[in-house]
């Protein structure tokens, strides 16, 4: 005879809420992914915009979308500044991180941890439209490297969230056990706690390269116009037109990204998407 | 001059003085036990040993040499932690090898010591493993065997075995009290538990909110105690607490007054305290029989009565009219022999080497005037 599991008495567990949250899982992701399909779809669609249906298969408009010359300067300066924004993002969230958890009482606490992670509540429009107006009145002309720094900066937190929960998790009861053993601090450093952070650090190198890739707000105000980032190439061209062009460039620029994503949760056993 | 001396350590985290003038003193290659509970600073006066924190005052001196403001990585001592703290990236082996120097050590030599010492520890058939994969026992054997590879000249273990079921726990800790001799090494172990610090002291430091209580060897510690923490906290002895009058009596010198009792004293007692307790282990505490020697007995009333195995513990109120705060007491009667049933009236009494007095620094509360403390 089989067993049965024994049915545990949770919270969850009452019809109503069960129903309840999944109606609202199921909405929320429907709402956040859904308008995908169909932009998905247009990227095999032979037929033009404005024309109804679906006129045929096609893999035309990604074709165009690899060779068309400005598609492919925007993804080299977008992998410029995210690679650029991504160690930045990683020198300053690293830092943090180990003040936060290793440092002096004062970096330990709220105030600090509020300071650090304000970029994510700061509106980041407001941020680069504020920052346009007071370069150009001081006369400044951002380049290439400045708005990897304001990239950097803006996406550090989400590295500071990563690796201080790393740290935490870790204690300093290895680091201590380490020192007992006659290993000074940069020992400990290179021996111990960075190989027990690996799997953090490289989860926050692939999550600042991604957020820095797929920025607008910033980007939009603080990009040099010889220097346009791919985001804001496909922004622009939306202005003339829905081409199915951006369509296939969508579902190019979703796959390594998700790839990514799930690469890190599986390789890294860390929860991004979920 | 000890081997190892801590004076006048006090350590402050920012909410108060953590440990508190703490003063003490290891032999060479003697095994020193922290005993108390948790929080009473037992752990951090050896992290402060260990150099990993920072006292606001006080010294650590070992061989003579004050280590003070010594790092942590210079001052050769071997710490075993509560969660063996074996590195996860590392093998055994590789744990192990850890704190060897390889600027002086060659890699033969380096190898020769890992391969010695987790023979000590019986763990030789695991070295290429990951602690992942070491049960909880197995992974404190190699975490003492970390930490005595590069010799160091004080072992520190906190709470070793607490993380362990029980039974495990008896059988390592008396492994690693064999293993700690064979080395030699002078060593402070830091327990809560009473049996492990009996079973592995050379000399027991009882420890209360920051301070040494009383330090003695373990069996002069159990037998006895000068403090009624002490005497409490190790064999959970009945503190009685009273006073002493002195008597030109026949049959005594003087008399204890308290709870319920009126004990004579054989033994002279120095200066009087006005205010004393008198502690008595429970299983010296003896149920009145036709035909024993007792110079004297006291009433009781058995209150409640519990199997513990070996044993029966019984819990019984003194019977006193005159007196109001009579004493709640324990006493533990050995092996299969009539145990008087519950609310059954019965006299009791003690050997005078039996008693200890012992020191009361706070007045007693209302719970430890009826015999529970």
């Amino acid at each position: 005879m089989r067993h049965r599991r024994p049915k545990l008495q949770r919270q969850v567990g009452w019809l109503g809420w069960r129903l309840l949250s999944r109606t609202v899982l199921g909405l929320a992701f429907l709402l956040v992914l859904g308008p995908f399909v169909p932009v998905a779809i247009s990227a095999f669609d032979s037929g033009l915009p404005g024309e109804q249906g679906f006129q045929g298969f096609t893999i035309d408009w990604f074709s165009i979308a690899l060779t068309r010359p400005d598609f492919q300067s925007g993804l080299i300066v977008s992998v410029k500044v995210a690679g650029g924004a991504a160690a930045v993002a990683l020198l300053i969230g690293v830092a943090s991180a180990f003040a936060m958890t290793r440092g002096p009482r004062w970096a330990r606490g709220a105030t600090f941890a509020g300071f650090v992670m304000s970029p994510v509540v700061i509106p980041q429009f407001l941020i680069s439209l504020a920052m346009l107006q007071l370069l150009s009145v001081m006369g400044v002309r951002l380049g290439i490297a400045g708005l990897i720094a304001v990239h950097g900066a803006f996406i550090s937190p989400f590295v500071v969230r990563a690796i201080s929960a790393s740290l935490a998790d870790q204690g300093g009861v290895y680091e201590w056990a380490a020192m007992s053993l006659g290993a000074d601090r940069l020992k400990v450093l290179r021996t111990v706690t960075l190989p027990l952070i690996r799997p953090a650090l490289g989860a926050a190198v692939i999550i600042a390269f991604t957020l820095s890739f797929v920025n607008v707000p910033l980007s939009l105000f603080l990009a040099p116009s010889g220097a346009r980032t791919l985001p804001i190439i496909m922004f622009q061209e939306l202005e003339f037109s829905l081409s199915p062009v951006l369509a296939a460039l969508a579902v190019l620029l979703a796959i390594p990204i998700t790839g990514a994503v799930l690469f890190i949760e599986r390789i890294f056993k860390v929860r991004v998407l979920t | 001059m000890k081997y190892l001396e801590l004076s006048q350590i006090r350590v402050d985290y920012g909410e108060g003085l953590v440990v508190d003038d703490l003063n003490l003193g290891v032999d060479q290659g003697e095994m020193m036990v922290l005993l108390g509970e948790s929080g009473c600073g037992k752990s951090t006066t050896l992290r402060v040993v260990a150099g990993l924190v920072r006292p606001v005052t006080g010294s650590v001196i070992i061989a003579g040499e004050d280590i003070s403001t010594f790092p942590p990585w210079r001052r050769e001592i071997g710490f075993v932690f509560q969660h063996h703290a074996l590195f996860p990236h590392l093998t055994v082996e590789q744990n192990v090898e850890y704190g060897l120097d390889r600027r002086s050590l060659d890699r033969s030599v380096r190898r020769a010591r890992v391969q010695d010492v987790l023979e000590l520890v019986g763990m030789s058939e695991f070295a290429h493993r990951k602690p992942a994969a070491l049960s909880g026992g197995q992974a404190q054997r190699v975490a003492l065997a970390r930490a005595l590879a590069p010799s160091p000249r004080v072992l520190l273990l906190d709470e070793p075995f607490s993380s362990l079921d029980i039974h495990l726990a008896e059988r390592l800790r008396e492994e690693v009290t064999r293993i700690i001799r064979s080395v030699g090494v002078t060593s402070i172990l830091v327990t809560h538990n009473q049996v492990e610090a009996l079973v592995m002291a050379d000399r027991i430091a009882v420890m209360q909110s920051g301070r040494i209580v009383e330090q003695a060897t373990a069996e002069g510690l159990y037998r006895s105690p000068t403090t009624a923490f002490a005497a409490h906290f190790l064999g959970r002895s009945n503190v009685i607490y009273g006073r002493i009058e002195k008597t030109q009596s026949q049959t005594s010198r003087s008399l204890f007054i308290g709870g319920g009792f009126r004990v004579p004293l054989r033994r002279a007692v120095g200066s009087i305290p006005s205010r004393c307790a008198i502690a008595v282990k429970p299983e010296d505490i003896a149920i009145q029989t036709t035909g024993s020697t007792a110079v004297w007995t006291v009433k009781a009333e058995v209150v409640r009565v519990l199997f513990v195995g070996a044993d029966h513990e019984l819990l019984i109120r003194v019977v006193d009219d005159e007196s109001e705060n009579t004493a709640l007491l324990r006493i533990r009667v050995h092996g299969r022999v009539d145990i008087p049933p519950m609310g059954e009236t019965i006299a009791i009494w003690w050997p005078e080497d039996a008693m200890s007095l012992v020191a009361i620094d706070d007045p007693p509360s209302d719970s430890q005037l009826a015999g529970l403390s």
